[in-house]
């Protein structure tokens, strides 16, 4: 029996360190804070609950919507994101994000292994799942959706696979589902989850008809799990709403179905070949509840890019069990003395040390300069009489200017159920320039606008007598009326 | 009594005559009417078009013709029957494709009833691309063709194989697909030294039988440097990948899930050849919608035979009833005639998307529109064949066009910095676009144009003298 080496990582810990280096200290942590407005806005909603000691419920941050009834999808994660960026500004959301991801990938890794997947072979296909989900690793509470997807799926298939007691399982899921519930919007995918296992394990056989029993107890447990929260069936009324118009969810880049001509489709792609050589080479025999998971799953990701991490995060298990022992011999030579080195490796400790390490010397994070409108808004806080009165924003801005600029509302951010169909839309003609674009402006009494440099918009107000350019930059342009 | 596949091509042909299929096919987009023009053109002049005709950017430019042969019967069928005759056309086509699809299942020997419902699930899937044009040849001659390859496969001549290349390669630009149906065999024939011989003597044959087109080498050179330029190809929707919230994804949908429950429930040996079509197709599908039809055409005779081995006894036993006679063509024929003589022809463009009534106004004002014209990209192909005596600013014809002036087209109707500057280079002296056109927005405020015209559909704008 070989000694523990305790300054050894084991492969999952040098996953997680490797990628929580990656993403607190590379220029990769600026892209977490700067693909949208999200993450500074769920910082600021975040604050001022921190500072209001209650839970969001009135907006007070646009002049489109003021005093609107807020029904918070993530306040938890939002009180989290809020503390983390009080403590350490936009690298505290890095942080935060970093150990999000860093653990889901972890977890995935551990869960590979204990199904009975050596390291190499686990590590391997954590890192291809890491490529579908890393179009997705943004600094908000989504990555909360990404831990739980995990946890939910290793917990179902454990007692699916009878190594697991359905006991363990209820006790384990009812309380993470209420929890699921106030992190993040996303929380039905638990219950598609255990539906699924539910619909794949009907059958007449006796161990059939009492896992389903039990799926169908723990279904309806943690359906009412998920009233715990402080909207009640509100949450559930508001996000069924918001799935179902294709206004909202249309006008969303993330709920979009995935563009294969992009490359960050790329992982997607891979791991469809995977399934192709599971399907054609390897042709296992399939349970049912695989061909469920895999098959449903794949067609929520096809139907929008948001669910390409969950397919990832269910569909990776499933890959490795059929591929895992048909892999080439030179492959499972490799991965035995890998397995042997990896066996003895207790390495955990070096966790801590680097999270103590990234919160002590990461390099300060700031918002993209050619992303956000940074320079803009130096230049009106320079010059606050610059421009007076309403401002018209793009919705993508809008979590970054409340956050920046919190003495001036925003006409909108990417709250978009909140600020409802018709501001939507009005929203969404002045911004294409549709007929009747300046009389929509009026309405809204906007006196300012705040666009990105070559947006259409600044073309037409340009043609404008009223309206003149107060401050351009290659990122945003400001129009202000005379 | 007509057999089954007889019924099917009779079903569909006069589906597709009937409304909304007949204008459907013609009105999705303006390259109708733009490949019934320039056929018009060459059967007017009596030579292959080589020089365009068309615009007042590309005046005179050299023309590489992808597609001339289609584009003379398209003009053939339109002369006799107008836009009716287009759909009428494109109809045969297309019916003709699925009822080879069916009839080849099921000499394969596959179960009837299986290569039905295959067939009619392969023909949902790919009615999104069912348009009066002519990438609908491209379908017929990829069945052909794939269904020569398998000979070659199996040790016959290539001659038929090189012929139906020939006749491709003047049909329609998608012939370049065939090649790489070709390699998925080449590469899938890598251990078998004799077969590796015969496909890549039948591939040196038909990389000669593609020089067998008026533009001779230039055309496949052509087609690959247009497929090269990653902002055309990702500008132009028919090229984007499908989008999975649409209605008309439903039926790739439903063939994706057919696929993958096939392969993981039935779990059927494949060739490698089998499977390295099936998988470079189902990639070439999700990266661009244009290739769905393709991949169903070519991936349902992979896939029926494990279908057919899953049904049962009863089945089996109905399907064996239903088989008809294969002679039942006059039967058909007699119907598919009856039908075309009995459904109403008139075939219109909808007027709620088309600028019919903004056309007509240029008509009744001709002296009002001198000068050069910026139109919808869109519209092009409507406006060549509804204008002849007006110059278009751009149609349908991208790889003509190229990406620079694409490019331009995008920034005068994007708005972008340089708009105004770029309309006035190419003096455009008048537009014509869509009512909610950011361009009509941006002119209103100019005070040296003038809108000439408005409706729910179209605004024009001239500019003053």
């Amino acid at each position: 029996m070989n000694a523990r080496r305790w300054w050894l990582p084991s492969l999952g810990v040098g996953l997680w360190l490797i990628f929580f280096a990656g993403l607190s200290c590379s220029p990769w942590r600026a892209q977490l804070v700067s693909r949208d407005g999200d993450a500074a806005l769920h910082w600021k909603l975040g604050a001022w609950m921190l500072d209001h000691y209650t839970v969001i419920r009135v907006d007070s941050f646009s002049h489109t919507h003021p005093e609107g009834i807020v029904i918070s999808k993530e306040w938890l994660s939002e009180l989290l994101w809020g503390a983390a960026g009080d403590a350490l500004g936009w690298n505290g959301l890095v942080l935060l994000a970093a150990l999000l991801i860093t653990t889901t990938l972890y977890l995935l890794q551990r869960q590979l292994e204990e199904e009975g997947s050596n390291a190499l072979t686990a590590t391997v296909l954590t890192l291809l799942a890491a490529c579908t989900c890393s179009m997705h690793w943004l600094a908000r509470p989504h990555l909360m959706t990404h831990l739980l997807v995990v946890v939910f799926n290793w917990q179902l298939r454990s007692f699916h696979q009878d190594r697991l007691p359905g006991r363990v399982l209820f006790v384990s899921l009812v309380p993470l589902m209420a929890l699921w519930t106030n992190l993040h919007g996303a929380f039905p995918i638990g219950l598609v989850l255990i539906g699924l296992y539910l619909v794949g394990n009907c059958g007449r056989r006796p161990e059939q008809i009492r896992k389903m029993k039990l799926l169908a107890a723990l279904l309806g447990a943690c359906a009412a799990a998920t009233l715990l929260n402080p909207n009640g069936w509100k949450l559930h009324e508001i996000i069924l709403h918001y799935l179902q118009h294709s206004q909202f969810v249309g006008g969303v880049n993330e709920f979009l179905p995935p563009n294969f001509h992009a490359a960050n489709t790329r992982g997607f792609e891979l791991q469809l070949l995977v399934l192709a050589v599971i399907l054609l080479v390897i042709r296992p025999k399939w349970e049912r509840v695989d061909i469920l998971l895999v098959g449903a799953w794949t067609y929520f990701a096809l139907h929008s890019v948001r669910n390409l991490p969950v397919f990832a995060l269910v569909a990776t298990p499933i890959f490795t069990e059929h591929l895992r022992d048909r892999l080439p011999q030179l492959w499972q030579r490799i991965a035995a003395d890998v397995a042997r080195v990896n066996l003895v490796a207790e390495g955990r400790a070096w966790m801590a040390v680097a999270v103590v390490a990234v919160v002590a010397f990461q390099p300060r994070t700031e918002p993209l300069p050619d992303v956000f409108p940074v320079a803009a808004v130096r230049y009106l806080q320079a010059h606050p009489d610059a421009v007076r009165g309403r401002m018209f924003n793009p919705d993508h801005w809008g979590g970054y200017l409340l956050l920046e600029m919190p003495e001036r509302r925003v006409f909108m951010d990417s709250r978009h159920e909140f600020y409802g169909e018709k501001l939507l839309q009005d929203y969404l003609q002045v911004a294409r320039g549709d007929p009747g674009w300046m009389e929509t402006l009026d309405r809204y009494q906007a006196r300012w606008t705040l666009m990105p440099s070559g947006h259409p918009l600044n073309q037409l107000l340009a043609l404008r007598r009223e309206w003149r350019c107060v401050y351009a930059d290659g990122t945003a342009v400001i129009f202000g009326r005379d | 009594m007509p057999s089954l596949s007889q019924w099917l091509w009779l079903v569909l042909f006069l589906v597709l005559l009937a409304q909304p299929w007949r204008t459907m096919m013609v009105a999705s987009d303006g390259d109708a009417q733009m490949h019934w023009s320039v056929g018009d053109w060459m059967l007017e002049h009596k030579q292959i078009i080589h020089h365009d005709e068309f615009s007042h950017t590309r005046t005179g430019a050299p023309i590489i013709s992808k597609e001339w042969l289609s584009e003379l019967l398209f003009a053939v069928a339109g002369r006799a029957g107008g836009l009716f005759g287009l759909s009428a056309l494109a109809a045969l086509v297309i019916a003709t494709t699925f009822a080879l699809l069916h009839w080849r299942l099921v000499r394969d020997g596959n179960d009837l009833l299986i290569a039905t419902a295959l067939t009619l699930l392969a023909a949902w899937a790919a009615c999104m691309h069912w348009m009066a044009r002519p990438h609908v040849f491209s379908f017929l001659m990829m069945l052909l063709w794939h269904e020569c390859v398998r000979r070659v496969d199996r040790g016959a001549r290539p001659w038929l194989l090189t012929a139906v290349m020939a006749l491709w390669v003047n049909l329609h630009g998608g012939f370049l697909a065939g090649f790489l149906v070709l390699g998925a065999y080449w590469l899938g024939a890598v251990r078998d030294a004799a077969k590796l011989r015969q496909l890549s003597g039948a591939a040196l044959l038909c990389a000669g039988a593609v020089l067998l087109n008026p533009s001779g080498w230039r055309l496949p050179w052509h087609n690959l440097q247009f497929l090269h330029s990653e902002f055309l190809v990702n500008w132009l929707a028919e090229y984007a990948s499908m989008d999975f919230q649409s209605r008309e994804a439903r039926g790739f949908l439903a063939w994706l899930a057919i696929l993958f429950v096939t392969l993981a429930w039935r779990r059927p040996r494949l060739t490698s050849s089998a499977s390295l079509v099936l998988v470079s197709w189902t990639a070439f599908a999700l990266y661009s919608r244009r290739n769905i039809p393709l991949m169903v055409i070519l991936t349902a005779p992979i896939i029926a035979p494990a279908l057919s081995e899953a049904v049962g006894e009863r089945w089996r036993a109905l399907s064996q009833r239903l088989g008809g006679d294969k002679h039942g063509w006059p039967v058909v024929a007699t119907l598919a005639c009856a039908g075309v003589l009995c459904v109403a022809h008139p075939t219109e463009l909808p007027r709620e998307r088309w600028p019919v009534a903004a056309v007509q106004y240029i008509q009744q004002h001709p002296t009002e529109f001198n000068g050069r014209m910026f139109n919808d990209y869109v519209w092009g192909g409507y406006l060549l064949k509804a204008l002849p005596e007006q110059r278009v600013f751009v149609d349908g014809r991208t790889d003509f066009y190229g990406e620079a002036l694409i490019r331009n087209y995008v920034a005068m109707t994007e708005l972008q910095t340089n708009w105004l500057a770029t309309l006035e280079r190419y003096d455009a002296r008048w537009t014509l676009l869509p009512r909610r056109s950011r361009l009509n927005q941006a002119l209103a405020e100019l005070p040296a144009w003038r809108c000439a015209y408005t409706d729910e559909v179209a605004e024009i704008y001239r500019r003053l003298p």
